[in-house]
């Protein structure tokens, strides 16, 4: 169980995530693949799945999210729930 | 040799030769770029040894002494990296590829010099993990001349197995990556994963590490996937938006792509997609292990030239060009960024 304020932001290390109950509570903003600055100065960005679920807590009340991690390509993915309880 | 594999080679030599005119100092010409490639192997580029009876023996050879110097000056300077990573499927479609399709498709190119990348490992690990991540990396060693060695220090691979997911940099992409970074992710592998995965998984990374991207992102088998069933699959499965799967999944790589054979999908390089998002109904099937086309592309890219072979190869491109070592020139090596 998570427990968060309204407007903080959440950021797993997961190739998916979605938000599985309590929608208007925490919101799913993405799932993101990272860059690095690399230091000749361009972004670069491994190959491969994204890797960062970013989720947001929109105003109080509970939700429960569903986290993703593994192979997206081969089916049998590791999921994860979190209850989440975001007060104001 | 089928007519791609002979525009393969024609590139891999013109890589050589942009190599070794940075080497040698002297000037490099284009001027066979106007000329259809097929006539490059009659080897007429001015700065190549003069009056070389056949194309392949118009290699200059330095001293013995000096080739090891030249091969460290080389990977120092490697000018052939500092260009977008490009169309080598041009290559597969047996188009005339022009200068800029050549030089495109060696951005993140390790060269042509035979080389060995340091490996390390971030988490730490048992040895017999380290050991056989490294064995499983080392597979394309059987055609290609890079190959991996562990280090205790900071390796220019380094593995993390404590992040989401399996991913690499691609190519030389690594060398710029902070040092206390992964360069490469394998989640979760521990001497229990089965032996198929560390197939699977660990020389796929590897590939990417060699500079290697996905090859289902060719065009001829994105154009089996249907986008809209795709996108509703990956936001059932993974939550992804449209912008992700496309990112993923539905863009072509005609600008930045992969082995220069028809599209392969048994290429290790290749993932497998569920046959719901496809057209057909059809899965594509992904490749498990590097495959016969895949060993003979990375054998091509990267050169091995055995210590056995090597004397053979001297022989048939003439004696090195003797000169007193007085004469010799230093050349700055700078440090591999
Ligand atoms: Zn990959």
């Amino acid at each position: 169980m998570l427990h968060v304020r309204v407007g903080d932001m959440l950021m797993f290390g997961a190739t998916g995530g979605r938000v599985l109950e309590g929608g208007t509570t925490v919101e799913l903003m993405g799932v993101f693949s990272p860059g690095v600055v690399s230091d000749d100065g361009r972004v670069l960005s491994p190959a491969g799945p994204p890797t960062s679920a970013l989720f947001r807590a929109l105003q109080s009340g509970q939700a429960r999210i569903e986290l993703i991690r593994g192979d997206p390509w081969q089916g049998t993915p590791e999921r994860r729930e979190i209850a989440i309880i975001v007060t104001a | 040799m089928c007519d791609s594999d002979q525009k393969l080679r024609q590139a891999l030599t013109k890589i050589a030769e942009v190599a070794r005119a940075a080497v040698d100092g002297g000037p490099y010409t284009d001027e066979d770029d106007s000329k259809p490639h097929g006539e490059t192997t009659r080897g007429s580029h001015t700065h190549a040894h003069a009056g070389g009876k056949n194309a392949h023996c118009s290699i200059k050879q330095l001293p013995d002494r000096l080739v090891e110097k030249a091969a460290r000056t080389a990977r120092s300077i490697n000018p052939v990296n500092g260009v977008g990573f490009g169309p080598i499927s041009a290559v597969a479609r047996g188009l005339v590829l022009d200068p800029a399709a050549i030089s495109v498709l060696v951005s993140k190119y390790w060269g042509p010099q035979q080389r060995q990348l340091t490996v390390s490992f971030l988490d730490g690990g048992p040895s017999d993990l380290r050991r056989r991540i490294i064995q499983h990396m080392n597979a394309w060693n059987q055609t290609a001349g890079i190959s991996f060695v562990e280090t205790r220090g900071v390796g220019k691979v380094r593995i993390s197995r404590n992040q989401a997911g399996y991913w690499s940099y691609l190519g030389t992409d690594i060398l710029h990556i902070p040092n206390n970074r992964p360069t490469l992710n394998l989640q979760g592998f521990t001497m229990n994963t089965s032996e198929s995965e560390f197939h699977r998984v660990v020389r796929h990374e590897a590939g990417h590490t060699l500079g290697f991207p996905h090859e289902h992102m060719r065009e001829e088998l994105v154009a089996r996937i249907d986008p809209e069933k795709a996108y509703d699959f990956f936001l059932r499965t993974q939550g992804w938006s449209r912008q992700m799967v496309d990112q993923q999944v539905l863009t072509p790589l005609s600008q930045d792509s992969i082995m220069g054979t028809p599209s392969d999908e048994d290429s290790i390089m290749c993932y497998q997609l569920p046959g719901s998002i496809t057209k057909s109904g059809e899965p594509i099937r992904g490749g498990i292990d590097i495959n016969a086309t895949d060993y003979a592309f990375a054998g091509r890219i990267y050169p091995k030239v055995s210590a056995e072979r090597a004397p053979s190869i001297q022989v048939e491109m003439g004696t090195a060009d003797e000169w007193s070592p007085s004469e010799d020139v230093e050349v700055d090596e700078e440090p591999v960024q």
